[in-house]
C-alpha cells in the first residue's frame, strides 16, 4: 500500500514508564494501509532543529487512529515527549515491508514473539493482529518473551495475557521473572516461528539460536535513517550475498532498513 | 495553451542553457530523491529531476553509519552507491523519461577517462536532457594524477577544465557543472567550468565535515568525514552563487540548504536561474512542491510576472 505524508492530529499522550510515552495519533488512512512491523516517519517540530523525521514502530492501530510507544534516549524522542494532545504531527507512512504473518506457510502454528526492551513496540501490533487471525477454539498457545534490564521497562504483560499469549520475562537484574536473557527463555521455548525486535547483541543471539534449529526467524532493525523512502541510501546493513562476482571478494550486499526492512530474515543479516 | 497558462511563473531556460526548458525554477537535486516519491507528490510538477549520481560501473558504496544528524543539519558519507549506468539506463531511465520533464543525469568518474567512456555509453541514449557532472562528491576518490595535490577534482581549476572539456567534446546534452564549496576561490573554478564548454554551473555540494561519538571516540560516519547538507550550510551557498553568478556567463543553479520557497527566492535574488532542492526533501517529502508554489505566490504578491526580473535582482551598494 502507497504511503502518504499527512498533518494529523495528538488524540493522547500518556506517560507509562519512567521516559515512556504511548502517543495515538488520528489518522485513519494510515491505520487502514498499515501491517505490523511498519513505521511512520515523523517530524517532532515543525523547526530545523532536529532536522530529521524519527522513524517509529506502529504500535497499535484502532479504526480512525495508530499509536506508536517510544521511549525519550535523544533529541527528538524528548521533544515527541512534550508534545500535548490536540496538537499536530506531521508524519509519513505506512513505511517498509512489515512481517510476513505466515512464515512457515501453515498457518496455524505457534510462535514465539521475542522483545527486548523497546521492541515490544512493534511486536504489539503483530501480537494483535496474530491473535485475531487465530481460530476461536484453537488450542495453539503462542510464547511472548519480553526481556529488559529491569522491571521498569516491561510493559503489556496484562494486555498480552489477554490476547492469548503465555508471556515469559526475564530481566538482568531479577527485579520481574527470570534473572537473565530473553534469549536464555527462547532456547527452553522454541516454537515453529520466531519474530524478535530489540537491541543487536539480543538480535544475534537470536539468529545463532534460530539458524542452528533451522526455525523461520523474522527480526525487526532500526537505525538512523534520512528519507524512509528509500531514496538516500541512509540506512543500508550488511545481508549476506551468494552472488560472487569475479571482481570482488564482497561476501554482502548492502539493503535499506526503510525500504527493503525494517524486518529482515534472520539467517540473511550479515552481523558485525 | 498550458505555456500560455504558465506565462508569469515560467522560465525559459532554453536560450540560457543549452535546450533545456524548464516549467518552473525547482529541481531536485541529486541523492535525495527517487521514484518512490511519486506516491507522495506529483512528479510532473516538477522543474526537473536530477538523478542519483551514475557512475561507469556499479559502487557498492561507503560502509554505514552512512548519514549522522547534526545541529540544523546532515552529514553524509554514502559513498555514491549506486548499479552503474547500464543498469539505470535499463531499468530507471524508462520510469523517469515518461514523467514529461526534464532528466538531468548526474554522473561522476574518478578520472577523466572514466567521465569520457560514460559520456560515450549514453550517445543515442534517449530521455536525458542534460547532464551534472558531478567533480565535487567528497565521499569518493580520485584517481591522482601526479603533481595534483587536491582530493576532488573540482579543487582544481586545471582539472576541471579538462573534465569539463573532454565531455564537452563528446556530448550534445546541455552540461551542467556541479561545483564543490571545499575551496579558496569559487569563482576561479566556476570560470574553468565556463572556459571548458559547460552551459550553467550548479553549486554547491555539500560541506565537508565530521563528527564524534564522545564515549566511544569513534567517528560518528564509517568513512570518517562526509559532507554536511541542509539549513546549516545555507549562507555558505547562498554567498557562493552571488560570487559565481557575477563571476561568469552561463547560468547558475543554486543549491545548499534551501528548505523553503523564501530561502529559494533568495537564491534566486543572488543570481540563480534554478535551484536544487536536496536535504529539504528528505526532512519533508513535499518540500520541492511547496517551494513551486511559494515562489508563484511570492511573484504574485510583488507583481513580478517574469522570474528574470527577480533573478540577480540584488540591491547592493557594494563593489561589483
Amino acid at each position: 500500500m502507497p504511503a502518504s505524508q499527512s498533518v494529523v492530529k495528538i488524540n493522547s499522550i500518556e506517560k507509562i514508564g519512567s521516559q515512556h510515552f504511548k502517543m495515538a495519533l488520528v489518522a485513519p488512512t494510515i491505520a487502514r494501509r498499515a501491517k505490523p512491523g511498519q513505521f511512520i516517519h515523523v517530524r517532532c517540530n515543525g523547526g530545523m532543529n532536529p532536522l530529521l523525521r524519527r522513524p517509529l514502530s506502529i504500535h497499535r492501530v484502532g479504526k480512525n487512529y495508530l499509536e506508536i510507544f517510544y521511549k525519550v534516549v535523544g533529541k527528538g524522542t524528548k521533544i515527541l515527549s512534550e508534545r500535548k494532545s490536540g496538537e499536530v504531527l506531521d508524519i509519513v507512512g505506512p513505511l517498509g515491508n512489515g512481517f510476513d504473518l505466515c512464515p512457515t506457510r501453515k498457518k496455524h502454528e505457534a510462535v514465539a514473539l521475542v522483545a527486548g526492551g523497546m521492541g515490544i513496540a512493534p511486536l504489539f501490533f503483530l501480537a494483535e493482529k496474530i491473535a485475531k487471525n487465530k481460530r476461536p477454539k484453537s488450542k495453539i498457545k503462542n510464547i511472548a518473551i519480553l526481556g529488559a534490564k529491569t522491571k521498569k521497562e516491561i510493559f503489556f504483560v496484562s494486555q498480552l495475557r489477554s490476547l492469548g499469549f503465555k508471556v515469559l520475562v526475564s530481566t538482568e537484574d531479577g527485579s520481574l521473572g527470570k534473572k537473565g536473557l530473553a534469549t536464555d527463555l527462547l532456547e527452553k521455548n522454541l516454537q515453529t516461528a520466531i519474530y524478535a525486535c530489540g537491541p543487536s547483541p539480543m538480535l544475534k543471539k537470536i539468529a545463532q539460536i534460530s539458524g542452528s534449529k533451522r526455525i523461520p526467524c523474522q527480526i525487526s532493525l532500526e537505525n538512523w535513517m534520512g528519507c524512509g523512502l528509500g531514496a538516500c541510501l541512509g540506512c543500508v546493513i550488511k545481508i549476506k550475498s551468494f552472488k560472487k562476482r569475479k571482481s570482488s571478494s564482497r561476501n554482502f550486499v548492502y539493503k535499506r532498513v526503510c525500504k527493503d526492512g525494517p524486518v529482515f530474515n534472520a539467517e540473511a543479516i550479515l552481523w558485525q | 495553451m498550458a505555456m500560455k497558462k504558465n506565462k508569469n511563473k515560467c522560465l525559459k531556460f532554453g536560450n540560457l542553457c543549452g535546450n533545456m526548458y524548464l516549467q518552473n525554477p525547482v529541481i531536485t537535486a541529486s541523492g535525495t530523491f527517487s521514484e518512490d516519491f511519486s506516491q507522495l507528490i506529483d512528479l510532473k510538477r516538477l522543474g526537473a529531476i536530477v538523478t542519483k549520481t551514475v557512475t561507469l560501473k556499479p559502487r557498492v558504496g561507503n560502509p554505514p553509519p552512512r548519514i549522522f544528524e547534526t545541529e540544523s543539519g546532515m552529514l553524509n558519507a554514502i559513498g555514491l552507491s549506486n548499479d552503474g549506468i547500464n543498469a539505470f539506463v535499463e531499468e530507471k531511465l524508462p520510469i523517469l523519461s515518461q514523467l514529461g520533464i526534464p532528466i538531468i543525469l548526474s554522473i561522476a568518474g574518478e578520472s577523466s577517462s572514466e567521465f569520457t567512456k560514460l559520456t560515450k555509453t549514453l550517445n543515442g541514449t534517449k530521455g536525458i536532457s542534460a547532464l551534472e557532472l558531478n567533480i565535487s562528491c567528497p565521499n569518493i576518490k580520485r584517481t591522482k594524477k601526479r603533481g595534483s595535490k587536491v582530493k576532488l577534482i573540482a579543487q582544481d581549476p586545471k582539472a576541471v577544465f579538462d573534465t569539463v572539456k573532454t565531455v564537452r567534446r563528446l556530448t550534445k546534452l546541455t552540461l551542467i557543472t556541479k561545483l564543490s564549496p571545499n575551496v579558496t576561490d569559487i569563482t576561479s573554478i566556476a570560470k574553468a567550468a565556463e572556459s571548458g564548454g559547460s552551459d550553467a554551473i550548479s553549486l554547491i555540494n555539500t560541506v565537508f565535515g565530521m563528527a564524534i561519538d564522545i564515549e566511544t571516540r569513534k567517528p560518528q560516519l564509517g568513512n570518517v568525514i562526509g559532507g554536511l547538507s541542509g539549513p546549516a550550510i545555507k549562507p555558505i551557498a547562498l554567498r557562493m552563487v552571488w560570487e559565481v553568478a557575477r563571476a561568469v556567463k552561463i547560468p547558475t543553479i543554486g543549491v545548499g540548504g534551501i528548505m523553503n520557497a523564501q530561502d529559494a527566492v533568495e537564491f534566486l535574488i543572488a543570481g540563480a536561474t534554478a535551484v536544487e532542492v536536496g536535504t529539504a526533501s528528505i526532512v519533508n517529502p513535499k518540500a520541492t512542491i511547496e517551494i513551486i508554489d511559494g515562489i508563484e505566490k511570492f511573484m504574485k504578491r510583488n507583481k513580478i510576472k517574469d522570474i528574470k526580473k527577480l533573478i540577480g535582482s540584488l540591491k547592493c551598494k557594494t563593489k561589483s
